[in-house]
């Protein structure tokens, strides 16, 4: 189950990241209409693909998979919010979407792509940790 | 079992690579000059981020043309200058007066 979880995020990160830098000079622009300060920009613009390469790395290998899990969890979770925002009208206008063909989902579609992999990246967290804490104990008796 | 891991793992890496290459724009309409249409007439938008945003929303946010008698729609949502950042005016380093003044209006067609 853990390899199926980790291996939709990675199929999400990954594709997200490479579509990103393959149209990287629209993914700036998209930046730039987002409503957040304008100077943020030229930071975000790297430091969103990068960081879902780095959890997409941190996910295919059993040692740093619950790291991975972890920052998953705390970048959808960070997506999610600002899905919320958008949707409750905080910031002064509603922005288009972006990333391949994710662009075209609604924000509300987005809300529930984003909790979709949120809840899948706490279900990873839960199983990693009962793998990693509890493992199967093999006693004399269970060979009886 | 190893095995079937490692392979679901690599699958989703070359789908998702694959995925991406074949979901990528062929032509980017918004490298060319973009513009806004209003009331009959198209109007330069001005730059992308700094004089216009394209806000979420239904119909066409800018146009874009080859030989300035045809137009086609090149981005999807709102054409929105000043009319967006009424609750936040200048905290967003976003523009706060509308972003042209149309130099050479054209005509649709």
């Amino acid at each position: 189950m853990l390899e199926c979880i980790s291996a939709l995020l990675i199929l999400l990160f990954i594709y997200a990241s490479v579509s990103k830098f393959l149209d990287f000079k629209t993914f700036f622009k998209e930046m730039d209409n987002q409503p957040l300060p304008n100077s943020w920009t030229p930071f975000l613009v790297w430091f969103i693909p990068c960081s879902e390469i780095l959890i997409s790395l941190a996910l295919i290998f059993e040692r740093t998979r619950l790291l991975g899990l972890y920052g998953s969890l705390v970048l959808m979770g960070l997506f999610t919010i600002y899905a919320i925002l958008i949707l409750s009208h905080v910031f002064p206008y509603v922005p288009c979407s972006c990333g391949g063909v994710i662009k075209r989902l609604t924000w509300r579609q987005h809300l529930v792509l984003n909790l979709f992999f949120v809840t899948l990246s706490i279900i990873g967290v839960i199983a990693q940790r009962k793998k990693l804490f509890h493992p199967i104990v093999i006693t004399k008796n269970s060979f009886v | 079992m190893k095995k079937f891991k490692w392979t679901i793992l690599s699958l989703a890496v070359i789908v998702s690579v694959c995925g991406a290459f074949v979901t990528r724009p062929h032509f980017d309409c918004s490298t060319m000059t973009q513009y806004y249409f209003q009331g009959g007439v198209y109007f330069p938008a001005g730059e992308e981020g700094v004089s216009y945003t394209c806000t979420n929303g239904s119909g066409t946010c800018t146009y874009y043309t080859n030989n300035g008698i045809t137009y086609f729609p090149c981005q999807p949502g709102l054409y929105c200058t000043s009319n967006c950042f009424v609750r936040e005016k200048n905290q967003t380093g976003k523009p706060s007066k509308p972003a042209t003044t149309p130099a050479n209006p054209q005509q649709s067609h």
